[in-house]
């Protein structure tokens, strides 16, 4: 709200003004940095991941869910959804109205979900091959053995739709429907993170040798503010005009609690991410292994739905769009004029969304 | 009235938006500038590079230190939480071998069951009591089964 000088009007004026200014300092300063027992309490304030669920299989730090069905019609193939590595998987299902998953679950969609964790010391070892063949096969296998499905829709959001791309190219066979989401797969000129990463300047094995384990979320979301600074600059406007709105307020906090739960990357994953990804684009020019067997999304023979966002600030949507040349199968592309996120969050396009994935797995 | 109040404050918040919009618009562009300029990012790098060449000497340090002391370094408890990590990878692996196998042998009971049955007689005598075994099997399909396998 704008500020007055009407003199009648001071007090109960400069009283808002206080208020206003008092509340945006304390939400900037609890954002700023949450302890994970400060992260889970408000997850419960905000009733965040609001669809019942339960753990189904785990290793390490990986969990995989089923939510709960609501309908006795289950739609005969179970989906399986692999969400980005870089953020946590609830984005997916952030609140009551706002969630995917909710959606697919009311529309008898028997839903699974690999959710990544937070990689410890033990993922030291680990190879984004590991991740792709052991962490994700083992999963989709225990979700088969369980349904009794001989295949599975499968569906990757940002991050995680390159790694269920692969596995698809690797086992096409378990794959009925593919589902792409905000995915990169051509990373040459794919935006400013293309550039920060360029082998020549970006040392990848330097800053492994020096993380070991695990390179810390700070490392990697540091840059994030920076994809889209007049997104960033938007985001506080608008959390100072409407920081008393308590409506404006919750969908606001629901946000930012998301964006700042950050995950790090386990050592041996991210130096894969980027060398094979961003400094060779493995997947467009076919050099990206994964234990001996290299990626060829021309192996993907099922049908494919695209979904890109116009202004997607973290990966462009030529990044995504390459996906349809590459694949050999029936594939959509669908562009939306929303952003890598509001894809799936904000109001009307998330319905478009939403109505674009249930359909092309229903018929 | 030289001026109204409220002419002055609208003139004054009008101003003030004007600058505060020129200001941003002039922030966002510089900071794109800086963020693509390639001697700028090479310049972060190296700087990036130099601390870590200097927090890993000091990091070395302090792991020797350490081990002198006897005390286990970050290092000695991630190979602890990998080692556990490889013994949980083989539990599974079995696991779902297991899996597997009681699958095969709940479908081998099932054909055998839908066989029409062979007369007692002309049945021969094993050599090993075979009944035991499929009993056993028998058991640990059933109780595998309350744990979770099979749609619900």
């Amino acid at each position: 709200m704008e500020p007055t000088l009407n003199p009648a009007q001071i007090p109960e004026e400069a009283k808002k003004l206080l208020d206003q200014n008092a509340q945006y300092a304390k939400i900037l300063m609890d954002s700023y940095k949450r302890t994970p027992e400060e992260i889970e309490a408000l997850k419960k304030t905000l009733k965040i991941c609001p669809t019942p669920r339960e753990v189904i299989h785990q290793e390490c730090s990986v969990k995989v869910y089923r939510f709960t069905p609501v309908r006795k019609d289950l739609h005969p193939v179970p989906l399986f959804i692999v969400p980005s590595l870089i953020l946590r998987w609830y984005i997916l299902d952030l609140i009551t109205g706002h969630s995917l998953i909710e959606h697919f679950v009311k529309s008898g969609i028997d839903t699974y979900l690999i959710d990544w964790g937070f990689p410890g010391d033990e993922h030291g070892q680990l190879t984004f091959d590991y991740y792709i063949d052991n962490f994700l096969g083992r999963a989709i296998r225990k979700v088969m053995r369980r349904t009794g499905a001989t295949q599975i829709d499968l569906m990757g959001q940002c991050l995680g739709g390159t790694i269920a791309a692969a596995y698809t190219s690797l086992h096409q066979e378990h794959i009925r429907r593919f589902i792409a989401l905000t995915t990169p797969v051509d990373f040459e000129n794919a935006g400013l993170l293309s550039i920060w990463t360029d082998k020549s300047r970006f040392n990848v094995d330097k800053i492994i040798e020096y993380y070991g384990n695990t390179v810390p979320a700070e490392f990697i979301h540091g840059c994030f503010q920076f994809l889209d600074v007049k997104a960033t600059v938007e985001r506080y406007k608008k959390l100072y005009n409407n920081v008393l709105d308590n409506n404006f307020l919750y969908y606001y906090q629901a946000l930012d609690l998301w964006s700042t739960d950050k995950v790090p990357f386990a050592g041996k994953v991210f130096g894969k991410f980027i060398k094979g990804l961003y400094q060779e684009n493995g997947l467009v020019n076919k050099t990206f292994e994964v234990n001996g067997r290299y990626v060829d999304l021309a192996k993907i023979t099922c049908p494919v739905l695209n979904i890109a966002a116009a202004f997607d600030h973290v990966f462009p949507e030529r990044s995504a769009k390459r996906l349809n040349d590459l694949v050999s199968g029936p594939a959509q592309y669908h562009l939306m004029q929303t952003g890598h996120v509001t894809l799936v969050v904000l109001f009307p396009d998330r319905l478009k969304t939403y109505e674009l994935m249930t359909d092309f797995l229903k018929n | 009235m030289f001026f109204k109040p409220e002419d002055f404050t609208k003139q004054w918040q009008d101003q003030t938006r004007q600058w505060q919009e020129q200001m941003e618009k002039i922030f966002v562009e510089k900071i794109n500038e800086m963020i693509r300029n390639p001697a700028l990012l090479s310049a972060v790098s190296k700087s990036i590079e130099t601390s870590f060449d200097s927090k890993q000497k000091a990091n070395e340090t302090i792991a020797e230190f350490l081990q002198k002391l006897n005390v286990p370094t970050r290092h000695d408890t991630g190979r602890i939480m990998q080692y556990l990590q490889q013994v949980e990878a083989r539990v599974l692996d079995l696991d779902e071998k297991l899996d597997l196998l009681l699958d095969r042998v709940e479908k081998l009971q099932a054909t055998s069951l839908a066989q029409p049955s062979i007369p007692r007689a002309a049945t021969p005598a094993p050599k090993n009591p075979g009944q035991k075994t499929v009993k056993i099997a028998a058991k640990k399909t059933a109780t595998r089964s309350t744990s979770g396998k099979g749609r619900k």
